[in-house]
């Protein structure tokens, strides 16, 4: 074990002499670690120098030499464009409204789960809050839209407490609550595993001495469970920011409509359209690229003011 | 000396392996020169091969359960004995055709031949071939072929709409043979109903305001019109004008922008306030607006004659109710107006056009291939099947058999058609009113196809071709205008903008630049019809 730990120390220097004998040391380690290395290398590091297109006016008949170089054309167009504020606009308004509400929904289910004491009754809870995770996108999108119709089942409840039935999907006002809450319902039960990993770590003995003290149930979730769990909660908070303006295209494509396209309309779904179906292959990687560098730049803003508020961060 | 060359060794090892992923990596985007088989002269079917061509195109629907591939029908198999070439068909996910299609183009590595709309892809045929992703025809159609330059030389009408401005050849044409065959889709209204309100078949856009005023009233339908958002600009026309752009008199216009637009709208607004027109048409799709139709919600509609007429009225036939649903012309607005909008095919149906690209190594093979259904013994296999077991010649007609009509292994019509020819599907064929005679057997389909026919040729834009420059000004202004209006037409019906906001409206479709639309596409009509 000591062995290990040496390169975790201080004074440690990387020196090639020092690389040598860590690797002597830890043979296996970085055995496993080729794979991964290779991975990412390969599917991750190699295709970016097809970012080289969004410079360019490139076709694929002329390839990434031979076309034509035009720097900064594509992000010009794109941002003094007719879309660019709307999309910006919806893109934020989306995210923002999945990490407000979205993102505390399965520290509280983890918190509530942790609770329950009946293992069987535990069981069939994590159970059922882990399925809608498995449905397939199309069918969520599918049993959204049956659901919101003005003969579907929320209509009826509304129209039975005596309100007036509406076609939900076709009003700009519930789109992004439809997108959140349904969001919520799909995957807050399965976001709830690292937390509550994170909660079989918590040392037992802590709980007993808060008992003994006198503290309540709450006062053990406030003092104890929660400031547990904060590293873990902290670390995918950075990373939900670090990917704010990537809103999922699937779904909103899947879910929007002439009439809320306004509000619906966000960066990837338009990087899909003039991709993937107009053949604009260096604009939308343009844009593409633009929508990456606000992500760096947040996810390292994020990351630094969690230093700097509670001395912990992604690194 | 040993421990050195044992270092140099292993850095040679590790620079030829980066070296090797860089150029597996590098060499994705690049396309192989291959050697092209040469063959000369015209071809005698069937012809000898060894290659195996791979052919890209859509899946029927109506063969989605049926098969794996369109290889497997009986049809291809026969194609393939008569014509003695090989073909292995790809199908895209339905739905992702186009998507499918550009990530082709993107990795250079194309099927053999590619069916789709080309005319309707952004640049147009010309860019394809300028982009080296589709080959020229005009040299192979000289030298190789027999039947389609023939059918062409008859049809000079026609030779114009399937050629570039440049005047190259570059596809194998969908060809709508017959004005029977061109107007399938359009209003259908329920007939019982109608006779119960004691009201004739609505002509006129008053007809329709009471026929359906009187289906909720006196009948209590719920909603007495369902369509989908796409479909309800067929009202339009009854206000001379489209939903998008047309020609009139000579001149491109664009619909929206028209003052019968607004009139129209407000019609519009007005049967959907009333309850008339169904409260999700915005989000409605073909499974609810089927839905509506079944169960007895809704009253009349706009569909087609196989897809909806036929599939309603057989739904009910066998349980005794007293459904009927008949054809209504498209309106208009005062009674005797000639009918000069309406969904209509043109002469070439560009939807289904296929195009030899440049990964195919024997591109005289391909074009053999698909010259043989312009012959008249590939017409007659693409429209009727095997003769003495798809069809047989009566009095020359050929008329369908069981096998078509009645399948003895319980196909439905369209799923036996589909199995045995091509006719009732989109394919680089050339479309027989024979068979859509006989495909449509009830009475109220093969009327409805008199009732629907209409005149809107007079307004529409011929398959004009852009240059490369004008197709990515024109796609992009496109684009956003029709979503403009795509969402403006959906608000002032549902009330969410108030007529009194017209003038803006206007103001803001000016501000899209759809004036510069419209010089570029009678640029490229002046362009057409120099050809």
């Amino acid at each position: 074990m000591k062995k290990q730990i040496v390169s975790k120390h201080k004074s440690y220097k990387f020196s090639s002499e020092n690389i040598k004998k860590d690797i002597m040391r830890n043979k296996e380690l970085y055995l496993i670690m080729i794979p991964v290395i290779i991975f990412y290398f390969v599917f991750s590091y190699l295709p970016m120098y097809g970012i080289i297109i969004a410079f360019q006016d490139y076709t694929p008949a002329k390839g990434f030499m031979g076309s034509e170089f035009v720097g900064l054309k594509h992000f010009i167009d794109f941002m003094t464009g007719n879309s660019f504020l709307k999309l910006l606009r919806n893109t934020l308004r989306i995210s923002c409204a999945n990490i407000i509400f979205g993102f505390p929904m399965p520290i509280i289910l983890a918190l509530l789960i942790n609770e329950v004491r009946n293992k069987r009754f535990k069981g069939i809870v994590q159970t059922c809050t882990y399925l809608p995770h498995f449905i397939s996108i199309v069918v969520v999108a599918g049993m959204i839209k049956d659901f919101t119709v003005s003969t579907g089942l929320i209509n009826d409840i509304i129209a039975f407490f005596g309100g007036e039935r509406v076609t939900m999907l076709a009003e700009t006002k519930y789109f992004t609550p439809i997108y959140v809450i349904s969001g919520i319902w799909q995957e807050a039960g399965w976001n709830t595993i690292i937390y509550l990993a994170a909660l079989t770590a918590i040392d037992k003995a802590l709980y007993e001495a808060a008992t003994i003290d006198g503290a309540g149930e709450m006062r053990k979730m406030w003092h104890i469970t929660l400031p547990a769990i904060l590293p873990t909660i902290v670390i995918l908070l950075i990373m939900k920011i670090g990917s704010m303006l990537n809103v999922g295209y699937e779904k909103i494509i899947l879910l929007y409509n002439a009439s809320t396209r306004d509000v619906a309309d966000v960066i990837s779904t338009y990087v899909y359209r003039r991709g993937l179906q107009e053949r604009s292959w260096s604009f939308s990687t343009a844009v593409g690229l633009f929508n990456s560098v606000i992500n760096v730049t947040l996810l390292i803003l994020s990351n630094k003011i969690s230093k700097m508020i509670n001395g912990s961060g992604l690194w | 000396m040993n421990e050195r060359f044992k270092n140099l060794r292993k850095k040679c090892i590790a620079v030829i392996a980066i070296a090797a992923i860089i150029a597996s990596g590098s060499g994705c985007g690049k396309k192989e020169t291959a050697e092209i088989v040469k063959r000369e002269g015209k071809a005698t079917y069937p012809v000898e091969a060894e290659t195996t061509l791979t052919y890209w195109c859509p899946l029927p629907a109506s063969l989605a359960d049926k098969v794996k591939d369109f290889g497997e029908t009986e049809f291809a198999k026969e194609l393939e004995k008569r014509t003695g070439i090989k073909v292995k068909y790809i199908h895209p996910v339905a739905g992702q055709e186009s998507e499918a299609l550009n990530l082709f183009i993107a990795s250079g590595e194309m099927p053999d031949i590619i069916q789709t709309n080309w005319l309707g892809q952004t640049g147009g045929p010309q860019s394809f071939i300028d982009d080296d992703v589709i080959i020229e025809l005009n040299d192979i159609m000289e030298k190789n072929l027999t039947h389609l330059p023939a059918y062409l030389k008859e049809n000079p009408d026609l030779d114009r709409m399937i050629k570039t401005d440049e005047g190259k050849y570059y596809c194998f044409p969908a060809i709508v043979s017959d004005e029977l065959l061109m107007t399938t889709n359009g209003f259908m209204i329920r007939n019982d109903w109608l006779k119960k309100v004691s009201m004739d078949v609505p002509q006129t856009i008053d007809d329709w305001y009471e026929v359906l005023t009187a289906f909720k009233n006196k009948l209590g339908v719920e909603s007495p019109l369902s369509l989908m958002a796409s479909q309800i600009s067929n009202f339009a026309g009854a206000y001379g004008v489209s939903n998008t752009f047309y020609m009139d008199d000579g001149k491109v216009k664009l619909g929206p922008a028209e003052d019968g637009y607004k009139q129209y709208l407000m019609t519009m607004k007005k049967w959907y306030d009333e309850g008339l027109l169904d409260k999700d048409f915005a989000v409605m799709d073909i499974k609810q607006y089927n839905y509506n139709i079944l169960s007895e919600r809704s009253g009349a509609t706009h569909g087609a004659g196989g897809g909806q007429l036929g599939y309603f009225l057989n739904a009910f036939k066998d349980s005794g109710s007293s459904f009927d649903i008949k054809a209504a012309p498209y309106p208009v607005l005062k009674e005797g107006d000639p009918i000069e909008f309406g969904a209509k095919r043109s002469k070439y149906n560009s939807s289904a056009s296929a195009a030899i690209t440049t990964s195919c190594k024997d591109p005289v093979l391909a074009a053999w291939w698909l010259d043989y259904s312009y012959s008249l013994e590939g017409h007659m296999l693409n429209n009727f099947g095997v003769e003495g077991e798809d069809y047989e010649m009566i009095d020359g007609y050929p008329t369908y058999t069981e096998k078509i009509t009645n399948n003895p292994d319980g196909l439905s019509i369209i799923q036996a058609m589909s199995m045995n020819i091509r006719a009732n599907n989109s394919f680089p064929i050339i479309q027989d009113k024979r068979y859509i005679e006989q495909y449509y057997e009830l009475p109220q389909q093969l009327e409805a196809l008199e009732i629907w026919q209409n005149d809107s040729e007079l307004h529409a834009i011929p398959p004009v071709t852009y240059t490369s420059e004008e197709s990515s000004e024109y796609a992009s202004l496109k684009t956003e205008i029709d979503a403009f209006i795509e969402t403006n037409t959906l608000n002032f019906i549902l009330g969410k903008r108030s007529f009194k906001e017209w003038d803006k409206y206007i103001a803001e479709l000016e501000n899209l630049n759809y004036k510069r639309v419209i010089e570029i596409i009678e640029t490229a009509i002046d362009r057409y019809s120099s050809r």
